[in-house]
């Protein structure tokens, strides 16, 4: 327990500060056993159970979001897109049904809550993280591959220059390059979402579900229209070397 | 204001406080002892609450003077409440006093206090002064506190809040809508400041601007230059991004084989090797022994020969440069150290006689004469006033904003100084997630359109907007900058 502290401090105790952990070792990557990273910052932080950060789950077109905590029955359901709130460090089971685009499917990704944010009281759910599950991930989650994303709160410093309201394609890495690594460089992870075609069987075990975090469905009427979501394309957006790119990105 | 006066003044000098202002509207030249009658009682509940109370003496024992405070400085009940409290009393407090007479040979213009007898206390700070003749009709006043000077009421300056505009503001202040900004900064856009490596000049050239930057720059009334920072304002508008692999078994084995660049790593180590072999094989061709054996002489002269080679070979090099460097070093110290040196050596020379005279001059003959120059000359820099400065203070609205909203940016600048700035330039370097409004800035001075705005973009994907003012901003003199931009 020793190792893992010191090895989690190393690597992930640097959320608002320490924003550059390329050059950090890191023994966590996105193929890590879901809820292990959570479990980690958890055990450092010891996040407070009484906040819960607002998630805003969305399918592509409308679909039913349930969530589950450590249990093999729903907390809840809602209309996609859902404003749930949850506790940071822990790992969620979602079940995601009555997809207009894909009839007769069910799909049960994991969202593992890595960090929380801080906004002004009173304006929590007008900031929440965003957990966006588009068609081609639901395809590739049906064709027996693993979608693994990893969210991450953007470093000012290192803000893009696109369109706000512009949906990009996430950055995409190779298996064999560590997104969370990647994610801590570019900002501060959030949570990871994890979409494949992995069914719950009648012995699954309640860890399957997640981990028994609080989960509670909010009113998605006041939910963050336009999205906070600025996705990268590639690592070649990142350099910054025109001058004259105040105009917006000229791809 | 009453309860402040007492705590500027002390008590003996409030209570003068209290008589010059409400006493003198009925005894404008002399002080006179008042029966309390009810014409008396009548009179003071027709006056202000809290400026009843007329009754004051010589005689007036310690009991008596805090009586005073209860009924005229500290209660605020209304006149005609303090009247009766007073009446309720067993014994008068103060002795007797008859209705005031106007003396007939004082004047309005001989009485100080008769200007004031009509006036209200507005402000709490006082000043002393002496009156222009403290004789017989002031005995009353004089008998409480002699040799004291008299307290006269003036106005206060006016002072300015730090949160209003224009008010000095510290550049390491951080302006948010939480105070969790500094212990979370990547959740807010930041602007303003001075982030990072300060901004500073190097020669004339402005550097260390970075983005977030808000500083202004100016040039003083004896011409040097200053840049100062404005406080930094932190807008709440957190970001996301995402990153994403996509796995499968296939892709697995890519992944491993991918592993083996290691190897290549290797490769590489080895080619590093080979070139030290070439290395060593290249130093070997001075092996000149083989030619040298060649030609049948002796064993020995190969080493001769090679060392004669290697000897002349260095020794040319080395001959050629200090020939080189001496000749032309020589012809160059010839011409030009000979220059320095007349030229030092003139300089010194003018200066020490220069010197030396107006040293002789000053210490033999006018010392007194200089020193009074220098003390006239300081009391003229004293008239001048404070040097320029330039205060910058930052607000935004809203501070709490998502991608797509606008945000509404005011500066807030300030000379703090007697003398005029010059050539004030408001630089601010916008973050990348802020995107300037076309048309929406401008600069007040004034309540007049008083500068220029361009806007170039930055190395960051932003833009910097420099705001100039078009004339010198005179001492005290305070402007407005406006401007909207787009969070991104």
């Amino acid at each position: 327990m020793t190792l893992l502290t010191i090895g989690g401090l190393v690597i992930l105790s640097g959320t608002a500060d320490a924003q550059s952990g390329a050059d950090h070792y890191h023994p966590l990557s996105q193929n890590s056993p879901p809820g292990q990273a959570a479990a980690w910052l958890n055990y450092l932080r010891k996040y407070d159970p009484s906040w819960l950060q607002p998630l805003l789950i969305e399918v592509p077109g409308s679909g039913t979001v349930e969530v589950f905590s450590g249990a093999n029955h729903p907390v809840g359901a809602a209309p996609a897109p859902a404003l749930v709130a949850a506790n940071a460090g822990h790992l969620y089971r979602l079940r995601i049904s009555n997809m207009e685009q894909f009839p007769d499917v069910e799909i049960y990704p994991t969202v593992e809550l890595l960090d929380r944010l801080h906004p002004p009281a009173g304006r929590e759910n007008d900031f929440p993280i965003p957990v966006i599950l588009t068609a081609d991930d639901i395809r590739t989650a049906l064709g027996g591959q693993l979608v693994t994303r990893v969210v991450y709160l953007e470093q000012p410093q290192l803000a893009q220059v696109m369109d706000p309201l512009r949906r990009e394609i996430p950055q995409s890495m190779t298996p064999a390059e560590n997104a969370l690594k990647e994610a801590d460089r570019l900002g501060r992870p959030m949570a990871i979402l994890r979409i494949g075609g992995r069914q719950p069987s009648p012995g699954s075990p309640a860890s399957f579900y997640g981990t028994g975090g609080m989960i509670q469905f909010r009113d998605a009427a006041d939910r963050n229209e336009g999205g906070a979501v600025v996705r990268m394309k590639n690592h070649a957006v990142l350099q910054r070397t025109a001058v004259g790119a105040a105009t917006g990105p000229t791809r | 204001m009453n309860n402040l006066c007492l705590h500027n003044a002390g008590r003996t000098l409030a209570l003068l406080i209290t008589v010059t202002l409400t006493g003198c509207a009925s005894f404008p030249g002399s002080y006179a002892p008042l029966e309390p009658t009810a014409a008396a009682s009548s009179e003071k509940a027709a006056g202000p609450a809290g400026t009843g109370v007329t009754r004051l003496s010589a005689g007036g024992s310690s009991h008596a003077v805090s009586a005073e405070y209860d009924t005229t400085v500290i209660s605020k009940q209304p006149a005609a409440q303090t009247v009766a409290r007073a009446e309720e009393r067993a014994e008068p407090l103060f002795p007797p006093r008859t209705p005031a007479v106007r003396p007939e040979t004082a004047t309005d213009a001989d009485n100080p206090f008769a200007a004031m007898a009509d006036q209200q206390i507005r402000q709490t700070s006082f000043e002393t002064s002496t009156p222009k003749d403290s004789g017989s009709h002031l005995a009353g006043f004089i008998a409480y506190a002699e040799n004291a000077s008299i307290s006269t009421f003036r106005e206060a300056e006016p002072r300015l809040p730090t949160s209003q505009p224009g008010a000095p503001a510290a550049a390491d202040v951080t302006v948010a809508a939480s105070p969790l900004a500094q212990a979370y900064p990547d959740e807010y856009i930041f602007d303003g400041g001075d982030r990072d490596h300060p901004v500073h000049y190097y020669g004339d050239e402005l550097q260390g601007l970075d983005t977030e930057d808000t500083v202004a720059e100016f040039r003083d009334h004896e011409g040097g230059n200053h840049v100062r920072a404005s406080n930094r304002v932190a807008v709440y508008a957190p970001r996301f991004g995402a990153v994403q692999t996509v796995s499968g078994l296939n892709m697995d084995v890519k992944v491993d084989k991918a592993a083996g660049a290691t190897d290549i790593s290797g490769l590489g180590t080895l080619e590093e090797e080979r070139g030290l072999d070439i290395s060593a094989a290249s130093s070997g061709l001075s092996g000149l022994a083989t030619r040298n054996g060649a030609s049948g002489v002796e064993t020995a002269r190969p080493v001769h020969m090679s060392e004669k080679t290697e000897t002349p070979i260095l020794a040319n090099q080395v001959d050629q440069g200090l020939e080189a460097k001496t000749s032309d070093g020589l012809g160059i110290i010839e011409t030009t150290s000979l220059h320095e040196l007349h030229v030092k050596i003139l300089e010194p020379a003018t200066g020490i006689i220069n010197t030396g005279i107006d040293t002789k001059a000053a210490t033999s003959q006018a010392t007194q004469t200089y020193s009074t120059y220098r003390l006239a000359a300081m009391v003229g820099s004293e008239k001048g006033g404070r040097k320029g400065e330039l205060h910058l203070t930052k607000e935004a609205s809203p501070l709490i904003a998502k991608p797509g909203d606008t945000i509404t940016f005011k500066i807030h600048f300030r000379n703090t100084g007697d003398y005029n700035i010059h050539d004030v330039r408001i630089i601010d370097n916008l973050t990348p997630r802020l995107i300037y409004t076309d048309g929406s800035g401008h600069v007040d001075v004034g309540n007049n359109d008083g500068g220029s705005l361009t806007v170039v973009p930055n190395r960051e994907g932003s833009q910097t907007l420099i705001f100039e003012l078009d004339r010198p901003l005179q001492g005290t003199e305070s402007g407005t900058i406006t401007f909207e931009a787009v969070v991104r």
